[in-house]
């Protein structure tokens, strides 16, 4: 200890000047608002600017230029003996070094940092206190990579020995292989994955620098070849087996299934089978959201790979034969191909199609029936594919001024889509175009219209040949819902109708009836109507202030959870299922969210006493099945 | 306390494919001059930096107080101080800034002993190490060397560039060293007269062997010049006195014998009509000069 | 003392032997005085530029002989009656010089008179020499 404080201390003391000179940058950079070039106004951020600038270079150029001569001159110019020859162990020498340089570069920053902030022109609110410890490591950790990566580069280069060769392309193997391995990580949006692994990588490669360097002052000496040896050896070594290490982390945080998951996040369902999409937080992987094809009777489940975020990515044909989703080929900018699964084929596996496009611009993947076709919209245009081809069928340019706001197959040959007129979203309502594609024929046009609707309406498309369409509609503040005619746009019957104080929600069974439940001040209750929107019965249900509805986990019931407060928690939460011929109900027990729905985005009517029907996610985030014969729950994925 | 200060084992060393130093034996007792002597190129570089653990040699070891200095080098070094042969004090540092730094590195520093060296030469305090003269430089390391009062001084060539002054003065300072504290002393030197008179054991290294390694008086007593008249090849009755080379003069013939004997040499003299003013002994310089060049040839 | 006595690298006499036989010819010659203080083994080594041990050699042998006395924490001093020279020493040592001198006389080939001649002026030059160094 005794040799490494002497040390210290005769490289600072001998390095006076560079404080001096610190201080006197400081001091210039005060002198910035006299520049005449700058702009005008702003002079304190203008001088806080110049002067973090300065201290920038500062402590990078002097990090660099002490990092490259503090071993590297002494045995350049055969000056090590002066420290060999004396009791000064080789830990003492290049420990102390790095700790003046380190006391250098920081304290030179800090120098020229000062002036500036005595006056002002750093606020310190600018890094939040808890913030502090954090920035300040990283600032050292920095300073100290580039004493190293210096002394390191001065060492290869100045050894002149043939093995820089050796260094040179080992740099690029490990460069290309954390480069890979980072790529497959922000591919899949793994950013946790990313962070730690770069970090701890960041971390392990740093030590290496500083015990290459020890390595080389205490086996290499005062023998420049002997030394560069020595600190490539432990350098490599050492950068080896934190890469396989950083490439196993890799593997492992994506190596996930749908048992890793803490709680189901977010379920989609086929329309009918057993199939659904979940997602959740995979367990001690910070934020990383994986997507799985699931099926729940078997647990079979198949990883989303890609950066699959977001359920409506994936979609699902009518009959539940068959899935397709996106995936990113590459990074940021490179295209995206789809993906599909036979669903019904028990050792199916994923299989890449032909059919790819700009990521950025895809949207909206909607399958037909069958799932022999799919349509995407991308960008200002639609496109129909054959899905087991890839042949392109149709493309259409839509009409400028409609954006698209839902597309489906009517049959294989025929899509219906909905667009706003006003394409720029300026008015909160609009007049929504139903216009029709045909394949065959490549040709689209407008069929209809349905005059004034929020840009925020939903609709249920109850089937994909269906003639009419469930429109909700919201009008400051109270919401209505209505059939519409799928064709023409104009209203087959006018529904029902709640005001702002009322939660309104709509659902529709199998049978086609329509089912509306509201909550709200005059109690609860479910309005029953027809395929063709004509009233049926109204069912009362204990009094609540929210109400959610499922699908139809029986047939001919429907799940509905209530709440009595309007901004409830889901433990406040009571579910039940409604049976709607007899009016009679079946608790189900408290926060049982009915997953497997987002019917919004679904093209098809979800079949009753189906797999979609009867998935619940419990309060601890497990997905459960309901099994009505023996009125329980089957867990399929445990929480935690 | 080991009676051996340092002790070189079959010590070889390569630089590439050149072989430097190969397979160097020899010991160095505690209290002895041992003076390491060869030309340049020989190896006597490689041997220093062996000694000072600051190169590992390819093969064998170097002990010094009885333990392998490569692995125990700063424990050797806390007892050892060295002046190498081109000055390494850093060009910045003063002389007063390397003393300070330098006392806080030994467990015991002789800093009286140390001003008072540097005041007797007249060397500046705060004067930068690389404004100073060759000779204050080599003043300053000598100093700087005594200052843990070494067990063992290592010497590299210190006369190297300096004038007849700065050597005379620097021979003078380690004999008063040596008389008043008896230091072991390793000298690696080319400054054969200057040694001769302090040196007790003397090696001499040539294309990386060791040629000799021998006490200098029993050295200085076996070789001998013998004047000859021109008898023009060697008389058979001086072949056991080990004739190392003849030289032809311009006046007489020369012998170098390097296993003289003066009883036994007596009875050839007189067989050969050899006067005894004939006879002289040589100089340091003058075996090693005989060593290495035989003049007209080596006798076998 | 140290220019009266000196070390000559080329004679084949070791270098203590020198030293003791140095002092013995300054003190038989009286260039040293009975009783004066001899300079210590430090002083000498490092005005002949000697190893110490060396000095210390001639001096523990010299010693001995009783030429030198040393007396505890005064120093070394030249005995009182120091010894005379022996005589087959002084016996080697004339035959030495004497050789010596005749050698170069005839070499450079003068007579025996000349050499003779030239000896007995030097002889009684250092004598009046001496007489007047000690009175």
């Amino acid at each position: 200890m005794r040799a490494l404080l002497a040390v210290v201390e005769r490289e600072l003391g001998e390095r006076r000047t560079v404080f001096a000179a610190a201080l006197v940058a400081g001091l210039a950079a005060l002198a910035t608002p006299l520049l005449p070039w700058l702009a005008r106004g702003g002079a304190r951020e203008q001088t806080g600017v110049m002067a973090l600038t300065l201290a920038s270079a500062f402590a990078v150029g002097l990090a660099l230029t002490y990092g490259a001569s503090m071993i590297g001159r002494d045995l350049r110019e055969r000056r090590l003996g002066f420290y060999l020859a004396r009791p000064i162990p080789a830990w003492s020498l290049w420990f102390g070094k790095l700790a003046a340089g380190l006391l250098l570069v920081l304290g030179g920053g800090f120098l020229v940092l000062l002036p500036a902030v005595v006056a002002g022109a750093i606020p310190g609110a600018l890094i939040p206190r808890d913030r502090v410890p954090l920035l300040a490591a990283l600032v050292a950790a920095g300073a100290l990579s580039l004493l190293v990566l210096a002394h390191a580069a001065t060492v290869a280069v100045r050894s002149r020995s043939r093995l820089v060769v050796l260094d040179v392309a080992l740099l690029f193997a490990t460069a290309g292989a954390v480069t890979a391995v980072s790529r497959r990580l922000a591919g899949e949006s793994a950013s946790a994955g990313l962070l730690r692994g770069l970090s701890a990588y960041g971390l392990l490669t740093l030590a290496a620098l500083v015990a290459a360097g020890w390595a080389q002052v205490a086996a290499g000496r005062s023998d420049p070849r002997r030394g560069h040896g020595a600190l490539s050896l432990t350098l490599w070594g050492i950068v080896g087996v934190s890469t396989a290490l950083l490439a196993g982390y890799g593997w492992w945080f994506l190596a996930v299934s749908p048992r890793s998951l803490e709680g189901v996040f977010g379920v989609a369902a086929a329309p009918c089978g057993p199939w659904m999409v979940v997602s959740g937080r995979a367990r001690g992987r910070g934020d990383y959201e994986p997507a799985f094809l699931l099926d729940a009777t078997t647990g079979r489940s198949v990883r989303l790979a890609g950066s699959v975020t977001g359920l409506t990515k994936v979609a699902f044909s009518g009959d539940g034969t068959r899935a397709a989703w996106l995936v990113a080929t590459g990074g940021r900018g490179s295209p995206a191909e789809v993906r599909t699964l036979d669903l019904a084929a028990p050792a199916a596996r994923p299989v890449a199609t032909t059919i790819s496009f700009p990521m950025q611009g895809a949207f909206g993947l909607t399958l037909s029936a069958d799932g022999g076709r799919i349509a995407v919209r991308e960008g200002p245009s639609l496109s129909v594919y054959d899905l087991a081809t890839g042949r392109r069928l149709v493309s259409v340019r839509l009409p400028g001024a409609v954006a698209v706001a839902r597309a489906w197959f009517v049959s294989a040959d025929r899509l219906r889509l909905l667009g706003f007129s006003d394409p720029r979203g300026r008015v909160e309502r609009g007049d929504l175009a139903i216009l029709e594609l045909d394949v065959p024929e490549k040709r689209l046009r407008e069929t209809g219209r349905i005059p004034d609707v929020a840009r925020s309406a939903l609709f249920f498309v109850r089937d994909g040949g269906g003639a009419t369409l469930l429109l909700r509609d919201t009008c400051e503040g109270s919401t209505t819902f209505a059939l519409v005619n799928a064709v023409t746009g104009s209203t087959v019957a006018a529904l029902a109708a709640c005001d702002r104080d009322t939660a309104c929600q709509a659902t529709t069974l199998a049978d086609g009836r329509i089912v509306v439940g509201e909550a709200g001040a005059t109690g609860a209750r479910l309005r029953v109507f027809s395929p063709a929107g004509e009233a049926e019965r109204v069912l009362e249900l204990p009094a609540a202030r929210t109400i959610r509805l499922g699908l139809e986990p029986v047939a001919g019931s429907v799940a509905v959870a209530l709440a009595p407060d309007r901004l409830a928690d889901w433990a406040a939460y009571t579910t039940l299922i409604v049976d709607i011929a007899h009016g009679s109900r079946t608790a189900l027990g408290r926060a049982y969210r009915p997953a497997g729905w987002y019917w919004w985005v679904s093209d098809w009517r979800f079949a009753a006493g189906g797999t979609a029907a009867r998935a619940f996610l419990a309060q601890d985030g497990s997905l459960v099945l309901l099994d009505p014969s023996a009125n329980g729950f089957r867990t399929v994925l445990p929480a935690g | 306390m080991n009676p051996t200060v340092v002790a070189f084992d079959r010590v070889s060393v390569r630089y590439g494919r050149t072989v430097a130093v190969d397979g160097v034996s020899f010991v160095v007792p505690r209290g002895c001059v041992y003076a390491l002597l060869g030309r340049n190129g020989a190896g006597k570089s490689s041997l220093v930096r062996c000694l000072l653990g600051e190169q590992k040699p390819a093969l064998g070891s170097v002990s010094v107080f009885g333990r392998p200095v490569w692995q125990t080098r700063v424990a050797a070094m806390a007892r050892v101080g060295v002046v190498p042969e081109e000055p390494d004090i850093p060009p910045e540092m003063s002389a007063a800034a390397t003393i300070a730094f330098c006392a806080r590195l030994y467990p015991s520093w002789d800093g009286a002993g140390v001003e008072r060296r540097l005041d007797r030469f007249g060397v500046p305090r705060t004067v930068p190490a690389g404004a100073l003269s060759k000779g204050q430089k080599g003043q300053l390391a000598l100093a700087l060397a005594l200052g843990p009062s070494p067990d063992l001084l290592v010497l590299d060539d210190p006369t190297l560039g300096l004038d007849a002054v700065a050597r005379k003065e620097l021979y003078e300072e380690l004999v008063e060293e040596l008389a008043d504290r008896g230091t072991t002393v390793f000298l690696a030197t080319h400054d054969l007269a200057g040694v001769e008179a302090v040196a007790d054991r003397v090696g001499a290294l040539a294309g990386g062997r060791l040629l000799l390694d021998e006490d200098l008086e029993a050295l200085k007593g076996r070789f001998r010049r013998v004047r000859l008249r021109s008898v023009g090849a060697l008389p058979p009755e001086l072949a056991r006195f080990g004739p190392y080379a003849m030289r032809r003069g311009a006046f007489a013939d020369e012998a170098v014998l390097s296993r003289f004997d003066d009883g036994a040499f007596a009875e050839a003299r007189d067989a050969l009509g050899i006067d005894p003013t004939d006879v002289s002994g040589m100089t340091m310089e003058e075996i090693f000069i005989a060593l290495h060049d035989p003049g007209d040839g080596r006798v076998p | 003392m140290a220019r009266a006595v000196r070390i000559d690298p080329t004679d084949a006499a070791p270098i203590w032997r020198q030293i003791e036989e140095g002092v013995r010819r300054l003190v038989a010659s009286g260039g040293l005085a009975a009783g004066a203080a001899a300079p210590s083994v430090r002083e000498l080594a490092r005005e002949l530029r000697v190893n110490p041990a060396t000095v210390a050699k001639a001096y523990q042998r010299l010693t001995e002989a009783g030429v030198l006395v040393v007396q505890r924490g005064e120093g070394t001093f030249v005995a009182a009656a120091p010894p005379p020279i022996t005589e087959a020493e002084r016996r080697r040592l004339l035959r030495d010089g004497a050789t010596r001198y005749a050698a170069h006389a005839l070499t450079i080939g003068a007579t025996r008179e000349r050499a003779v001649g030239e000896l007995d002026t030097a002889w009684s030059r250092l004598v009046k020499e001496l007489k007047e160094v000690e009175p």
